[in-house]
């Protein structure tokens, strides 16, 4: 796909920034003179062998759905279909719950080297079809093939590669405790991430001695059929990961379930909610990762381009459909008509377009949904008053596409500033002192992330230490890594994936 | 003949010792059905302030140094040492035998020196340095969640009280204390105790006989991060966890039986902590 020809593009300037007593700070905006034109360089998808119909994988199985219904998954890029998937019942729940039930008798007796053992091959078949996965990935997600082959792939064979080795360590892990599994895991995945926030769930959980049902979101459900694949090539035992597929209709009987001794669920905080209460009276134990709106925080002694970087990475890292993305930027006023314009001609490089070619920036919007969510969102920035920027790419003509897109003038009561988009919409405050910045970063119901962009150390400790979020990224943004943990303060969630913290969210401790 | 001159009960609330704006009190009696004292009926604004005080104090107890922490709860040992014989005294008024009060105080004593020496330690315990595999720098710590509902309104005795406050200040962490009925004066002569050990007002709050309305609002109140129920019911544990479930509130059972076998744990301490990861590059 040819993807924007540009003769000479001259920024508007914001009128905001116009008005600004530091003009002298202010930076003629960049003019492209030369077009800026791409050949178009897509990963080919023609050796993929995706099946017309997929059903379950229950006790080592691809089994049909009993009752035969079905729903489609939508290829973002173009709208079109890419597989029909079963939507489980309740018989298809119980099925797959007694199957894991089963499974758990005799996995959990297994030692947890030979345990370990089986997940370093799961890890290493990943890493030898890892280009498929990522290419089978960007199909159904949207997401672009630069972010699944480099950063989704890589984690997810890390993450199973990790938890592997963690598997005969357990009692070293938590001093003065004895350790045990929990039983049957109920895990219910979002659609950002698919195979990455399987591989979150799965492998702690397999090396702790647990067994798996696992669901995946309704518009990404094909990527974990792969992932089943390569269970079966490792010969992991039957039922020890069931898969089910279907909307929250098929994740309310899956949370309800009798049989289930854990629930892990990632998803918006507004379902988390929901299955809190839903377990309420009941002893089992939950962990959470929910949203956020995170804050990201540049002080007038950063390295603007850097900075600039960051905050690109930070709100546009696959489509902003990241729950610890950094979607409030707060600016240290000095510096902000710099950052802001640094900001737009960066974004007008940005190419959008077919998430397979390898020169895209922004994938395809995760479905037709998300896509009106979004939009809904900056026209009520529109309405609320803030000033709108959008960058001037071309959008292809069929698929599910947004520009990236900031907005100026925002204040923080603005519904913008406070709900979690889950898209390319970056909003821009300002502020004066650290206390200013700390007291705006934690004027949030969320606590996920945030972000702190500084020359001085003491200033970033001081930052870091004051926002009430989980993970703070400090000259750097949206990085991950297994033996990190991740998870959230107050409505971002309960408990820590990654690293030893993510393991006991699998354990008994006793 | 002899008149005593008897102590007046009060709540204690951001470093004050004052009486619910209720209005109300409650008689605790002896077994033989004398008065020993009236407490304060605590109402939903009397909560609200002690939350408001417990908001405002919780971050400048968070940053105390651990080390500062931990001569302050040595101090709340030493006070308590000191005034033993009185707390053995209420208790055995409010009907625990001798043997039984000077158990639960020397325990309580030795909880508090024990959780003094915590400070400092279980961050080492439970903190890691994470080897990721990009050139960055990045770890993980624990911290305070904020400050805490503690409902021991049906909790019994004083041992068990230390036993869960304990944990919550050692961590860094404000509290707001729903005290049991039973111990309930022993629990607020505690109040003496952590204002003369150099506890900073608004950390510790101490109310008695909530009422049910005001007893379900502390887990419905949107500016409290975490609460710890204390023998709760089955039924009142289902009903409490969906009302948290609205600003997510980090919610734990405790069982008192299990708490009076026990002793200090850096994983109690954890309970009202939050991980935090922290990143940064590592130069060329």
């Amino acid at each position: 796909m040819v993807v924007g020809t540009k003769e000479s593009i001259t920024l508007q300037p914001i009128n905001w920034f116009l008005m600004s007593k530091k003009q002298n700070n202010i930076i003629p905006p960049l003019s492209y003179s030369v077009s800026k034109s791409y050949a178009p360089a897509p990963e080919s998808s023609a050796h993929i062998h995706i099946e017309k119909e997929y059903g379950f994988f229950i006790d080592g199985n691809f089994s049909k759905s009993t009752s035969g219904k079905q729903f489609d998954s939508i290829n973002p890029s173009s709208g079109d279909v890419i597989a029909r998937f079963a939507h489980a019942q309740k018989a298809d729940v119980d099925a797959a719950v007694s199957s894991a039930k089963e499974a758990y008798q005799r996995w959990s007796k297994l030692s947890g080297a030979q345990r370990g053992l089986y997940l370093f091959r799961i890890a290493r078949i990943i890493q030898e079809r890892s280009r498929e996965l990522a290419i089978v990935e960007c199909m159904d997600s949207g997401k672009t093939i630069r972010e699944s082959r480099d950063v989704d792939l890589p984690l997810v064979a890390a993450h199973f590669f990790y938890y592997a080795g963690w598997a005969d360590k357990l009692h070293y892990a938590f001093p003065g405790k004895k350790v045990s599994s929990l039983g049957v895991a109920a895990q219910i995945i979002p659609w950002n991430f698919p195979l990455l926030m399987a591989a979150w769930k799965i492998a702690p959980a397999l090396a702790a001695g647990n067994t798996v049902v696992i669901k995946p979101a309704e518009t990404t459900p094909l990527s974990i059929m792969f992932l089943a694949q390569i269970f079966q090539e490792a010969e992991l035992p039957a039922g020890v990961v069931n898969i089910i597929t279907g909307d929250g209709s098929t994740g309310e009987l899956l949370v309800s379930h009798p049989d289930i001794q854990k629930l892990a669920f990632t998803g918006s905080t507004e379902v988390g909610k929901k299955i809190m209460r839903k377990l309420a009276g009941t002893s089992i134990p939950y962990t959470l990762e929910l949203g956020g709106k995170g804050a990201n925080i540049i002080f007038d002694d950063a390295a603007p381009d850097q900075a600039v970087e960051g905050i690109i990475n930070a709100i546009f890292f696959n489509q902003g459909h990241v729950c610890c993305a950094g979607s409030r930027l707060l600016v240290q006023e000095g510096i902000a008509p710099t950052i802001i314009q640094k900001l737009r001609d960066r974004m007008e490089t940005l190419i959008v377009g077919d998430p397979l070619d390898k020169n895209t920036d922004i994938g395809a919007i995760n479905s037709k949904a998300q896509l009106d969510k979004i939009n809904d969102h900056i026209k009520i920035g529109q309405s609320e008053g803030a000033t709108l920027y959008q960058s001037s790419n071309p959008l292809p003509s069929r698929g599910f596409y947004c520009r990236p897109t900031l907005f100026t003038d925002v204040a923080q009561s603005h519904k913008i500033t406070q709900d979690e988009i889950f898209g390319p919409v970056l909003t821009i405050q300002t502020f004066r002192t650290p206390d200013e910045a700390i007291e705006k970063a934690n004027n949030t119901p969320y606590g996920l992330s945030g972000g702190v962009w500084t020359d001085k150390g003491a200033k970033i400790f001081k930052i870091t230490s004051a926002i009430k979020a989980g993970v703070i990224w400090a000259n750097t943004f949206n990085k991950f890594d297994p033996t990190s943990p991740f998870g959230g303060y107050k409505e971002s969630g309960l408990g820590r994936e990654g690293g030893v913290h993510g393991l006991s969210a699998y354990v008994k401790l006793s | 003949m002899d008149i005593n001159v008897k102590k007046t009960y009060k709540h204690y609330v951001d470093g004050q010792f004052i009486r619910s704006e209720s209005g109300r009190t409650h008689v605790v009696t002896d077994n033989k059905g004398h008065t020993l004292a009236h407490v304060n009926v605590c109402s939903r604004k009397d909560l609200r302030i002690s939350v408001q005080a417990a908001h405002k104090s919780a971050q400048s107890w968070a940053k105390r140094s651990a080390y500062n922490r931990g001569q302050i709860l040595y101090r709340i040992a030493e006070v308590l040492t000191n005034r033993s014989s009185e707390f053995i005294h209420e208790l055995k008024l409010e009907g625990f035998s001798e043997k039984n009060a000077r158990e639960q105080v020397e325990k309580s004593i030795e909880l508090w020196v024990s959780y003094a020496g915590w400070c400092d330690k279980y961050q080492a315990i439970f903190s890691t340095v994470n080897p990721v595999a990009s050139s960055h720098f990045n770890f993980s710590n624990p911290e305070p969640v904020g400050y805490v509902g503690l409902d021991a309104s049906r909790g019994t005795g004083f041992y068990v009280l230390n036993a869960v406050i304990a944990p919550i200040l050692c961590g860094g962490n404000a509290v707001v204390v729903f005290l049991p009925n039973k111990g309930v004066l022993a629990g607020l002569s505690l109040a003496e105790v952590f204002h003369t050990s150099d506890v900073p007002a608004g950390v510790v709050n101490l109310l008695s006989s909530p009422l049910p309305d005001t007893l379900e609002h502390l887990y419905a109140h949107r500016d409290i991060p975490s609460v710890s129920s204390l023998d709760t019911a089955t039924d009142d544990k289902k009903r409490y966890q969906e009302i948290a479930a609205d600003n997510m509130k980090r919610i734990r059972f405790i069982d008192s039986d299990e708490v009076i076998k026990s002793s200090s744990s850096p994983y109690e301490i954890m309970a009202y902590q939050e991980i935090k990861t922290t990143w940064h590059p590592i130069g060329l």
